[in-house]
This record gives structure tokens, sequence and C-alpha cells, in this order.
């Protein structure tokens, strides 16, 4: 099911009227696999998903009364769902290091890869490059997993990230920069621990 | 840009290539739950906010008794105490 974004305003207009359910149901049915795909990117966990979901289309209907009606939809339920990914992380133990041993055999390729190749190829391991860049990442605080998840897996600028997580965009860069020297730091002692 | 950048990079490059999730279909029963779960938190919240308007009253009627109960020991002690130097003779 698809909406336009005058449906969608009038959809969530009627929630906030009367809490019309059909209009939520045509909401969530419209959006869910916007949400779900969101989240798949920044949760390596896929049974976190739908869990995450949930409580993205929730918190949209209990603050809707927050959401600036001139604006898209869109934008603000990303919004609530990078938030929900960064819970989701706030709540987990960060893991301490990551050892080669840590890792499975299409993420050790990955990283032999990374290691030995002289010239960046993006042809190949593509998936197991994903599943061990997102380890690494589990190596990080939320903040810093979240910003740095935006930037090298979604390709998001400054400003998107900004927009995204509610930071300024002096907070953004200065998080970036230090969420990267620890990244740096993981990936230098799972290169070590290889070698 | 040095050699672990680079190589972080051309990781980073990787992932982004990675094939995206084949299009999620929607769970069954999500809805219902995400619709349920938001109406309990407005009804929570709602409580609250009904709870506080109606303790706010409450508690300043309480707060002007205990204030006239206490002004009120207070002079009955000044009379008492005023009583008391009043017979109290000054030169035994």
């Amino acid at each position: 099911m698809i909406l336009t974004d005058s449906e969608s305003r009038a959809c969530m207009a009627a929630w906030l009227r009367c809490s019309d359910e059909g209009a939520a149901r045509a909401l969530v049915e419209a959006f869910y696999p916007f949400v779900a795909s969101l989240i798949r990117r920044h949760v390596a966990d896929a049974g976190c998903v739908e869990d995450l979901a949930q409580q993205t289309f929730a918190r949209c209907f209990a603050k809707a009364a927050q959401w600036d009606v001139s604006k898209p939809l869109e934008p603000w339920l990303a919004r609530i769902a990078i938030n929900q990914c960064r819970d989701h992380y706030r709540a987990r133990r960060i893991r301490p290091e990551l050892r080669w041993s840590d890792l499975t055999e299409g993420e050790q390729e990955a990283m032999e890869a990374t290691l030995t190749a002289t010239e960046p190829k993006v042809e190949t391991l593509n998936d197991e490059s994903r599943s061990l860049m997102l380890r690494l990442l589990d190596t990080l605080s939320a903040d810093d997993r979240m910003v740095l998840s935006l930037r090298h897996l979604d390709g998001k600028s400054t400003d998107e990230i900004a927009r995204l997580t509610g930071w300024s965009r002096t907070l953004v860069k200065v998080r970036a920069f230090r969420a990267r020297r620890k990244l740096r730091a993981a990936f230098e002692q799972l290169e070590a621990s290889h070698s | 840009m040095n050699e672990i950048d680079q190589r972080l990079e051309q990781l980073a490059a990787r992932a982004r290539n990675a094939a995206a999730p084949p299009p999620a279909e929607l769970p069954l029963g999500l809805a219902t739950r995400a619709i349920a779960s938001a109406r309990s938190a407005s009804e929570t919240s709602a409580l609250w906010a009904r709870f506080s308007l109606t303790a706010l009253p409450l508690a300043t009627v309480t707060t002007a008794a205990c204030l006239w109960w206490s002004a009120s020991a207070m002079s009955a002690d000044a009379h008492d105490l005023a009583q008391v130097f009043i017979q109290t003779p000054l030169f035994p």
C-alpha cells in the first residue's frame, strides 16, 4: 500500500482528531517497508527489526501531536526509528574488543581482502564486508555507532545526520571524528589478533 | 589519509554495496500492537496529568490547613507564656 504525501497527512490528522484506527493501520501498512529497511541497515540482529518497528510506530502515534503538519511524515518517522535503534544499542553491553577468532569464515575472508587489496574493489564480498563492518561497529557506544553507521553504511552527509539524530552539525562532526578514532583502534586490534 | 583509514574506507564501500534486503512484509498484528501500545502510553500520561491536577488543590488545602494550625498553636503558646510572666512575682 502506497500513500501520497497528502494522504499520509490526512491519516495522521484523522489519528490526531479521533484516534482513527483505520487511518493508523493505513499508515503502518504504507510505511512499514521504509521503517523496516531503515532499521535493518543499522541493527545486525534481524530478530529485533519487528520489535523496533512496532516501537517506532507506537511512538509515532503516541507523540503525533508533536509532528509538524507542514512537513512530510517520512523524515519524522525516520528520526523516531533512528532513535529507537540508538536506544536499542544503549541497552546492550558493548563488546570490548573484536578478535579474529570471533569472525565467521566469510567475515575473515572480507578482512583478508581488506588487508591485502592494493586498490579498492567493491564488487566482491559485499555482504560479508557489511557483516564485518557491523561487528566492528558493535565495539562502539550507541551514539558513536549510530553516527558512523549513518555515515559509512548509509553514506549520509553531516547535515542529513544532524537532521536525523537531532544533534547539531558541530556535534555530529566531533562525534564522527572521535568515533572514527575508536573504530580505527578496533580495526587495528582485529588486525593484530590475526597476525 | 593513512593506510588504516584507506582500508576502513574500502571496507565501508563494500559494505554499502551489500545486497539490499528483500522488501519487508508487514508482520501479522503489528499494526494492532503498535496502536494498542500508543493508546496505553497516552492513557498513562493522561492518568498522570489528571492525578496531578487533582492532587494540586488537595496539596494547597493541606498546606493552608497546616499553616493555620501551626499559627494558632504559636499564638496559644505566646498567650500561655504571657500568663506565666504576669503571674510570676518579679521580686520574691
